[in-house]
């Protein structure tokens, strides 16, 4: 294969993404010049008129976003890819030259994924990943090509590593690479599952609190005198109750429907299937992502509730694999929610290596106390001071009570247990995760006793498996002791 | 195959590396009070304090190494690394062989001063390591546990080509 660029439009959208870092740097360390003055407009330490300085921070601007747009030609005129004994080459660099090379076999994840940028120019971003979890989060390779050249580029890729015919060639199952053969089973998701996920996720919680904060922030730039002013006239025309009602109803509506707006964008047409031994997934309306992966490098299944979701039977469910979900904003979905029947469905379809098995090892009896302990004790030592300072801060102890059910959850819900090929660990309180992993990508396991542990015949059983995250464990605690032995033999 | 103990040197080792720490922060200790609080009413609770520090300091870098000594374990057999240590919260790790991807060797500059090695044990989830072993056992871990992962390699090659 020849040396082939990087669609060209990749100069414009790197430019847009370092010119916007470049610019907000620039104006975050010159703006006091600008607005210091009791007039809004100031000089440079009154050596320049504001006609002057405002000249001068355009002209800085402008140079940056020259250097930015040079050096990005340059960068995208360096850069080349190409295919060569099986491997995959890629080299760049303006003042230092690098070079990757990537064996076809060692691929792991293929992602093409598109922008806004995407959907206006017909480009997509193909991420390719190898699994090095000793790397950074960021994909080994990142190719801005044309849509079509992506498609390609990723399915040739996929062909080489497993020898399976590309998935647009006449000879394999699936002549659309984008679209779901009509032989394999496909699990989308539908408009009600984005409304589920919108008010049962954390996303309602997270937005909320980011909302909250975004308007303290504000409260903070705005002049005190003219906030003040401002609610005065505010309670004296519609007083107390209607304001703080119709404040509060404000900021629920705009937290629901951002939150419901986001959620559908980011899982529009959401979904996935198996075509043989690999994993696709779709999803995104604007921005649009497509991941492809062999099957046999999902190294474990997470099914996950917040407790609304547990409340209404709802799971979330990501897999494992290097490469897929590491990076920010990324999350490793296999499907974003359904019920525990789904659940099961999902996984029995699309990944039937893997066991599901209930866990047959839980908590001691009679360690209920043991997970009680710590919670009970901090949160008292924490509300002694607090009541001393002013009695109303006793209103804090619903924050222990939700510690003391999380705590007594976790005695409910810890169990362990192992089948033919596959591990299963539960745990947490309030959000209780279930993680299905196979056994050979368990790496070691652990098992760490304390003084009351010791006394009561426990342990707190650590489970180490290969994941994105350089280490992932899994701790599950008050297990009956002794249970390390039987699971070192189930791992072998 | 019984547990083996590290070198009796992993105690001075751990000693001379803890009295760095703790000489740094008596340091910082003096110097708070003799620039700030010297004339000062918290002279006596701050010399109090740090009275109470010294004694913790003192066995964090004394005490705990000779317990935490008698503790640690290791037993390597053909297919497990097994590890015991710790003194009030005590641990026991078990890697399968087949799980090791590389094993290194590493020594500090006290370590070096007393020709004693750490062996680390990399798996794809993670690193364990066996510190202070005198350098000729940490040779002959390192060694064998590196024949046991490339007769692992050659194995799987073996079972795809």
């Amino acid at each position: 294969m020849e040396k082939r660029r990087c669609h060209p439009t990749a100069i414009l959208e790197k430019t847009y993404r370092s010119a916007l870092a470049l610019l907000a740097f620039f104006f975050a360390n010159f703006w006091g010049a600008l607005v210091n003055g009791e007039d809004g407009l100031s000089s440079l330490d009154g050596k320049f008129s504001s006609v002057t300085t405002v000249a001068l921070l355009a002209a800085g601007a402008l140079l940056i976003l020259i250097l930015v747009v040079v050096y990005q030609f340059f960068f995208w005129k360096s850069a080349v890819y190409w295919i060569e004994n099986n491997m995959l080459c890629y080299e760049s660099g303006v003042f230092t030259r690098r070079k990757i090379e990537m064996a076809a076999d060692k691929i792991n994840t293929v992602d093409a994924n598109r922008g806004l940028f995407g959907i206006l120019f017909g480009t997509s971003h193909l991420k390719i990943d190898s699994g090095n979890v000793t790397q950074s989060k960021k994909a080994e390779f990142e190719l801005i090509l044309a849509t079509s050249e992506a498609f390609r580029l990723r399915d040739e890729l996929l062909a080489r590593k497993t020898g399976a015919p590309p998935a647009g060639s006449p000879d394999a199952g699936n002549p659309d690479p984008n679209r779901p053969a009509a032989a394999f089973p496909v699990f989308r998701a539908r408009p009600m599952d984005f409304l589920k996920l919108s008010f049962t996720g954390n996303r309602l919680i997270l937005f909320g609190f980011s909302l909250l904060a975004f308007f303290g922030g504000l409260s903070g730039l705005l002049p005190d005198r003219a906030t003040e002013s401002f609610f005065e006239k505010l309670l004296e025309t519609a007083g107390w109750a209607a304001v703080v009602t119709s404040a509060v109803l404000i900021y629920l509506v705009i937290t629901v429907l951002v939150t419901v707006v986001s959620t559908f964008l980011r899982y529009y047409g959401f979904a996935a299937w198996r075509e043989g031994d690999r994993l696709r997934m779709t999803y995104g309306l604007i921005h649009q992502r497509s991941y492809t992966f062999p099957a046999d490098k999902v190294h474990a299944v997470t099914a996950s509730q917040t407790i609304l979701q547990r409340a209404l039977r709802l799971w979330a469910v990501e897999v494992c694999v290097i490469g897929y979900g590491g990076e920010k904003n990324e999350e490793a979905v296999l499907f974003p929610i359904c019920s525990r029947e789904e659940r099961d469905r999902i996984i029995a379809a699309l990944l039937p290596e893997f066991t599901l098995l209930p866990p047959s090892d839980h908590c001691k009896k009679g360690t209920l106390g043991l997970f009680l302990v710590w919670p009970v004790l901090w949160t008292l030592a924490a509300a002694v001071p607090a009541f001393a300072v002013h009695p109303l801060f006793w209103l804090l102890q619903i924050f222990s009570v939700l510690i003391w059910l999380s705590a007594f959850l976790q005695y409910a819900n810890t169990g362990i247990g192992a089948g033919m090929n596959t591990l299963v660990a539960v745990n947490g309180g309030l959000s209780r995760t279930v993680t299905y992993i196979r056994l050979h990508s368990v790496q070691s396991l652990g098992e760490r006793r304390g003084p009351l542990q010791r006394k009561t015949g426990c342990c707190t059983l650590r489970v180490d498996y290969y994941a994105p995250a350089l280490r992932s464990i899994i701790v599950l605690r008050q297990l009956p002791a002794s249970l390390i032995g039987r699971y070192e033999e189930a791992v072998g | 195959m019984d547990f083996e103990r590290l070198s009796r040197k992993y105690i001075l080792s751990r000693a001379i590396a803890r009295s760095i720490f703790s000489g740094i922060v008596i340091l910082i200790a003096l110097g708070v009070f003799l620039i700030f609080l010297r004339d000062t009413p918290a002279a006596v609770p701050f010399l109090i304090g740090s009275a109470a520090l010294l004694l913790l300091l003192v066995l964090f870098t004394f005490l705990l190494p000779q317990i935490g000594y008698r503790r640690w374990r290791y037993r390597i057999t053909a297919d497990r690394v097994e590890i015991r240590r710790g003194v009030l919260f005590q641990n026991y790790t078990i890697i399968p062989m087949s799980r090791v991807q590389h094993v290194t060797m590493t020594a500090g500059p006290v370590d070096q001063r007393l020709k004693v090695s750490s062996v680390e044990i990399y798996t794809a989830g993670g690193q364990h390591t066996i510190p202070a072993l005198d350098a000729p056992v940490a040779e002959q871990i390192s060694g064998y546990l590196k024949e046991q992962v490339n007769r692992k390699l050659a194995a799987r090659t073996e079972s795809e080509g």
